[in-house]
């Protein structure tokens, strides 16, 4: 595993950022929406999603095992970074006083996502500066294995 | 004649900028996941010390790696090594000790390194092509 295994550790986490960004998206845009599923004959409103990340590691394939064993060197199990699954948010709705409100209650009130767009945009800020810095440690890496091209030129 | 103690020095330092590289990329990669500890790579701090003490050290012969190893190691057997760091991290609270402004001036760092060990490496191979050209 040369340097070849770091443009594989960035694009992993580009990919985990990206989808980061998609599930921040779908709670910006779904903001507002009261009909996010139906159930027993009532509907709930979107729950905020949120991604789950954990370090990637390659243990259970048979090269990476040969890998850690024939380099001496300590080479680490952990290869990048994956969404391991998307959960969500289980912080109570929003209620809202709404009579006129389609899917208001008896009593008038409407039950609103859970999403706080203070906290999305945050999130999306972090997530965009977190995309760049892989990008930018794509672009290292290339840089150096252009360089490594010149040796004995 | 063509490998000189030299040129396998600058392979190995070659070998632990490429490794640094790959480390860095992680910690950058994981900069937002819980429970995930920075790693780094040491090899010159090595072989600074071997060098500052290599004309006058006794070395144990090992004919086994289980052998204890005592004196200082030779520069052939100077290998970068991954370490994980496990102190506390200055900055975020889910147990995650990565900085990312010191993984991004790392980064920067570990190429100009890489490009300096090329350069110097070039140079050697320069000097071997004067030499066999004998003019």
């Amino acid at each position: 595993m040369g340097l070849f295994g770091s443009f594989d550790i960035s694009a992993s986490a580009l990919t985990a950022n990206r989808l980061r960004m998609d599930i921040i998206s779908s709670n910006i845009s779904n903001a507002n929406t009261t009909r996010g599923e139906y159930v027993n004959g009532q509907w709930q409103p979107y729950k905020r999603k949120v991604a789950v990340i954990e370090p990637k590691t390659g243990a259970s394939s048979f090269e990476n095992f040969l890998q850690a064993a024939v380099s001496r060197t300590g080479m680490s199990t952990v290869n990048g970074v994956r969404v391991s699954q998307i959960v969500e948010d289980r912080t109570p709705p929003k209620i809202m006083y709404d009579p006129t409100h389609p899917d208001a209650d008896a009593r008038g009130y409407v039950a609103l996502p859970n999403v706080d767009m203070l906290k999305e945009m945050i999130d999306l800020m972090s997530t965009t500066r977190a995309y760049e810095s892989n990008a930018t440690a794509i672009n290292a890496a290339k840089a150096m294995a252009m360089k490594a091209l010149e040796i004995g030129k | 004649m063509l490998s000189t103690p030299t040129l396998s020095m600058f392979e190995k330092a070659l070998d632990a900028a490429s490794m640094r590289q790959r480390a860095i990329s992680n910690n950058i990669a994981n900069v937002d996941t819980p429970y995930y500890r920075s790693q780094s790579v040491t090899f010159e701090s090595e072989l600074q010390k071997a060098l500052a003490k290599s004309s006058t050290t006794f070395v144990a012969y090992r004919t086994n790696e289980k052998h204890l190893a005592f004196g200082l190691p030779s520069l052939e057997n100077i290998e970068p090594k991954l370490q994980i760091d496990s102190s506390a991290g200055p900055m975020q609270n889910a147990a995650n000790n990565v900085d990312l402004d010191f993984e991004m001036i790392n980064l920067a760092r570990n190429q100009l390194w890489y490009n300096a060990l090329v350069q110097q490496t070039n140079g050697q191979f320069t000097k071997l092509r004067t030499i066999i050209g004998g003019k």
